[in-house]
């Protein structure tokens, strides 16, 4: 019952925190704990959290003491502190009361459908599978992200003879990914609680050695708070269910991360966030060097790709690099002094070899690919090198209306520029109508 | 000194006989599909697992994550309709020697396009499984059964150790469901596909799986002692291309308003385009 009180009390908080405290602070973060049911985000947070409950296989109704639902809670707990430092964020764990399903799309279409995720504003979201075998657990975790009525995508222009320009448009292969399970024995569960204890220190005072008491999640009594205050990497809390206030040092190293040593995918978690708060920059400016945030998502990928391998999911590796190419691309000032365009086609390259069987990522690499070499420049050979690159994407999906699409437009401006085309006249002409009858045939655009 | 660990503990493993008697059982898909793998049962030693029934609770979770395609690169073929079937006491012998002509028309002639069987091994530490590897063999029923002009020369059986170079796992699931697996997946839906006179999905399959198994391909490579294996994935790749190229030929021969657009626009000269060609 005493549990009951405390989530209707971080509910109540949740919608207050929404309309009064982050419009009041703007670097302002908060956690919280709420039914599927009642699902929301803070709504002035540039990017949100939601940690959906880690779907136990053998219980079906919400048992504070599971594996499960001590993992969520860690969960929160650690992305949470991990995110301080990207400022104006929020995260939210998510429950399961009845011990029914907590869907992703369900929730996902509550935010939507009730306009707690503003324009613009970013959500990612991080959920999973937790299954005990003898004393082991399996957890296996999936997240998902977006931008709300935003694309993914970009624009590539290529400067052509006449002062014409190749335009081509092109989107991350994927906003979600698969990681690969992982294992936990119960002794590890208690370690990383143990661990968090240690280190999720509330302090009196914005320093290391001040007087503190342990800061820790718990099943019963989430992380509920918001920022009141900050003093460099220190921001000062206030807890929502016991109103105490202290200092807690934001996370921005890797050292002291108890679960993400043994959950990876909480560093790609990360990467996710900060990829999220650099392409919400425009509308959330942010309180930090942005090539600084760029450089902890870097190294928030490159960790995860340390501890997993490169080819154990490969898909989650070669979207990180496309991100990361995505976010060079359209604020090239990260580039660091490199040549931002050609840093991003070299990225969208990296994408490709680890996710070859992706048409999207395929079709990244083949518009940008000028860059690599020569510059954003529509030529006899750019062009080429672009059209077999769009055809290698049609051969991997013949129905990516990306790829048929740019190909379009390659095709329209070739049919106009003989001198710079891959085909001759009446080849382009066929090739154009061969495309147009594409979005006639079943399963296609 | 890898391969004198590997048979100590193949010793090990026949010695406390936790090898089933090898017999070809019948197997059966959860569902009707188009397409199904079959994943046998697998041998195993006592580190990995000290009983049969602890190794039957992980082989219903690996059919359920395989068969669910719960990771990203198996639900990059989820618009073909296969299940995976829990082939529970079909042990093949470890050397295929089972997989006869009449064997391999049976599968064939039942949709069955991979067969997955091998044997998992582990430490102990603490109490607890820990560095566990496995030897996986994949029979893609289609090579072997050899009815599409070149596949008869080409390997229908591979064998791997993992982990290797860049497949590392905490747990055996890691191991069986990883990118090899994907890659033959599609690689035996592609050639049944053409043997079906489906071209689309044929070529669509080839070239997934031939840019798939050029990872493969490479990561094989990197050491002396799987070079070979790499040269095999090598005349797969070549093999499929070529098919890949069939397909757009044989698309081609529909009346001109009925040509699919991949092959409008790919030629069979080449057929996947971009992709890295097989040297």
């Amino acid at each position: 019952m005493a549990g009951m009180h405390r989530v209707a009390l971080a509910r109540c908080f949740v919608a207050v925190l929404g309309t009064a405290l982050l419009c009041a602070a703007e670097n302002a973060f908060a956690g919280g704990r709420l039914p599927c049911e009642e699902a929301r985000v803070f709504s002035d947070a540039a990017v949100n959290v939601l940690v959906l409950p880690y779907r136990y296989e053998a219980k079906i109704r919400f048992d504070e003491r599971s594996a499960g639902a001590r993992l969520a809670a860690l969960i929160q707990q650690e992305t949470l502190f991990s995110m301080l430092k990207y400022g104006s964020v929020g995260a939210t764990e998510l429950i399961s009361e009845r011990g029914e399903l907590c869907d992703v799309r369900d929730v996902l279409s509550r935010i939507i459908r009730e306009n707690t995720l503003r324009a613009g504003r970013g959500l990612a979201m991080i959920w999973g599978r937790i299954y005990e075998e003898e004393s082991q657990l399996y957890v296996q975790s999936y997240i998902r992200f977006i931008r709300r009525d935003e694309q993914e995508t970009i624009r590539i222009d290529l400067s052509a003879p006449g002062n014409q320009t190749l335009q081509f448009i092109a989107s991350l292969p994927a906003q979600a990914a698969a990681m690969m399970p992982r294992r936990l024995t119960r002794k590890d569960l208690a370690e990383i609680e143990r661990r968090s204890a240690e280190t999720l220190i509330l302090r009196r005072e914005p320093r290391d050695n001040a007087p503190g008491k342990s800061l820790q999640a718990s099943t019963s009594e989430p992380l509920t708070y918001g920022v009141v205050g900050v003093k460099g990497e220190w921001m000062q809390i206030r807890s929502y269910v016991s109103g105490e206030t202290g200092w807690v040092r934001a996370r921005i190293e890797n050292e002291g991360w108890a679960l993400r040593r043994f959950l990876p995918e909480l560093a790609y978690l990360d990467g996710v966030i900060a990829y999220l708060r650099l392409r919400t920059a425009p509308r959330v400016p942010l309180t930090n060097d942005p090539k600084r945030v760029y450089g902890w998502m870097q190294s928030a990928f490159t960790n995860f790709e340390t501890a997993v391998g490169k080819d154990a999911v490969p898909e989650a590796t070669g979207l990180a690099k496309a991100m990361m190419g995505l976010v060079v691309w359209t604020q090239p000032a990260l580039a660091a002094g490199a040549d931002a365009r050609s840093r991003g086609a070299q990225l969208f390259q990296e994408a490709v070899e680890r996710m070859p069987a992706s048409p999207d990522a395929r079709v990244l690499a083949a518009v940008t690919s000028p860059l690599l070499t020569q510059g954003p420049k529509a030529n006899k050979e750019s062009l080429a090198k672009i059209d077999q690159g769009l055809l290698g994407a049609v051969a991997v999906d013949p129905h990516s209306a990306s790829a048929l699409e740019n190909l379009e437009r390659l095709y329209q401006f070739a049919s106009r520029n003989a001198s710079l085309a891959p085909y001759g006249s009446e080849e382009l002409q066929a090739r154009l109508a061969a495309i147009k009858t594409a979005g006639s045939q079943p399963g296609t655009r | 000194m890898k391969l004198i660990l590997r048979l100590v503990s193949l010793a090990a493993l026949f010695a406390t006989g936790t090898r089933s008697e090898a017999a070809l059982v019948d197997c059966r898909p959860p569902e009707a599909a188009r397409f199904v793998v079959f994943l046998s049962e697998p041998e195993f030693t006592p580190t990995a697992f000290s009983k049969r029934e602890e190794m039957l609770r992980f082989f219903n979770r690996l059919q359920e994550y395989l068969d669910q395609r719960r990771d990203s690169e198996m639900a990059g073929i989820k618009a073909v309709d296969f299940r995976v079937a829990r082939c529970e006491k079909r042990v093949p012998a470890i050397d295929g020697h089972d997989f006869t002509n009449d064997v391999v028309r049976n599968l064939y002639d039942r949709g069955v396009v991979v067969e997955i069987w091998g044997t998992l091994d582990a430490k102990q530490q603490g109490g607890n499984r820990v560095s566990p590897t496995a030897q996986i063999n994949y029979l893609l029923v289609p090579i072997k059964r050899g009815i599409v002009a070149g596949s008869e020369k080409v390997p229908g059986v591979h064998r791997f150790n993992y982990p290797d170079a860049e497949i590392v796992a905490t747990d055996f699931v890691d191991l069986v469901s990883n990118m090899d697996l994907h890659a033959f997946v599609a690689t035996a839906i592609g050639v049944m596909a053409f043997d079906g006179e489906d071209f689309a999905l044929a070529h669509e399959m080839l070239c997934k799986a031939g840019s798939q198994l050029s990872r493969t391909e490479k990561r094989l490579a990197l050491k002396a002692e799987t070079k070979p294996q790499s040269e095999g994935i090598q005349q797969l790749r070549a093999f499929l291309r070529d098919l890949a190229g069939k397909a757009i030929a044989e698309a081609r021969k529909k009346p001109s308003a009925a040509v699919p657009t991949f092959a409008r626009l790919l030629e069979p000269g080449n057929p996947c385009s971009a992709q890295e060609a097989p040297k």
